[in-house]
């Protein structure tokens, strides 16, 4: 056997190598999408942004509510719409941030804080006298049958981020 | 509410709270002043659909009532009838939104309310201005409509109707 015929792949090596191949790549092609299953969740938190930054920095907040607006863009299919949503905003007792959706649970009106002179300090609804307490329970004896809906919040750098949607806070 | 199937389906389960209606009255035209009117119509429409998203669950926002602008008195007794029909349906409150330029003189009948907004020729500003200007809009139509309804229920439906608007809105400065 000459120094050539040594270095040159044998037919059953080629063989081998070709089978390995193409196996590696078939077995990568089934288990990949899997891991990527698996993974989706991880990378998807990393790259949301499900709280919006509004104007307020989380030390102006005193017990008194303030009303909020914030804006984000919602994509729905290829159709960007702008959105702007508003929130009662107010720290509690315990320090703890409180923000209220003004939406009425009754018919979907805007409340207003403190805005009837008749009932002080309580959330208004002007179009059927829905009350609201300062913690956004409903007054029983009024229109409306559940609390207002509430907005979670996070503090980052000082600033108060708040969710897309408020999610109601359960109670009849 | 707004005129559409979902929110008609809602009207009809509580009809008993929707005692107020909406109609944007809007200046149509085709010579040279037809881009003012539209963006006057463009403002309005902006407006009345911030007021119904405020007021949504007593008020029912109509599709818009267009008139020839340059015959403005012919609108007058398209708002009258309407307002006779919708009486019939029991609404309390029927409004009409039209831009300041209909001569308000012209509305002899006292029944037909008017919320006037003014003219605002919407695509001269910049979107920063039109927004400012709309919610501006939107919070002093919407104590009016407060107004409304407060004496709506002090002298009861049937005295309120034979009120002006114009005694609202001197009352309110």
């Amino acid at each position: 056997m000459s120094e050539e015929q040594k270095q040159q792949v044998t037919r059953r090596q080629f063989l081998t190598y070709t089978l390995m191949g193409v196996g590696g790549f078939m077995a990568a092609s089934t288990v990949m999408p899997m891991l990527r299953m698996a993974f989706d969740p991880v990378l998807e938190a990393k790259a949301g942004g499900d709280f919006i930054a509004t104007k307020i920095k989380v030390d102006e907040l005193t017990d008194e509510p303030v009303r909020v607006d914030f804006q984000f863009e919602q994509e729905d299919g290829w159709y960007v719409s702008n959105v702007t949503q508003t929130a009662w905003v107010y720290k509690n007792e315990n320090g703890e941030i409180i923000a209220l959706s003004p939406v009425c649970k009754h018919l979907g009106c805007n409340v207003d804080w403190n805005s009837n002179d008749n009932y002080p300090n309580m959330f208004f609804c002007p179009c059927h006298k829905g009350l609201y307490e300062k913690d956004g329970t409903n007054v029983p004896g009024t229109p409306p049958r559940g609390p207002l809906d509430r907005y979670k919040y996070e503090v980052r750098d000082g600033v108060l981020y708040l969710s897309r949607r408020a999610e109601p806070t359960g109670g009849v | 509410m707004r005129w559409t199937a979902v929110d008609a389906e809602k009207f009809f389960r509580s009809k008993e709270y929707v005692d107020t209606v909406l109609i944007p009255v809007m200046p149509v035209s085709f010579q040279e002043n037809c881009i003012d009117h539209a963006g006057e119509s463009e403002y309005l429409h902006l407006v009345s659909a911030g007021l119904e998203k405020q007021f949504q669950g007593r008020v029912l926002l109509m599709p818009p009532l267009i008139y020839c602008a340059s015959r403005d008195n012919c609108i007058i007794h398209v708002l009258l009838h309407w307002t006779e029909v919708l009486e019939t349906e029991f609404f309390q409150h029927i409004c009409f939104l039209t831009v300041e330029k209909i001569p308000q003189q012209l509305i002899t009948d006292k029944r037909v309310k008017v919320l006037p907004v003014p003219a605002i020729p919407m695509h001269q500003l910049d979107r920063h201005n039109q927004k400012i200007m709309i919610n501006e809009q939107i919070d002093q139509l919407s104590r009016l409509l407060k107004k409304f309804w407060m004496a709506g229920e002090k002298d009861g439906p049937v005295m309120s109707m034979n009120r002006t608007v114009d005694s609202y809105i001197t009352n309110e400065t």
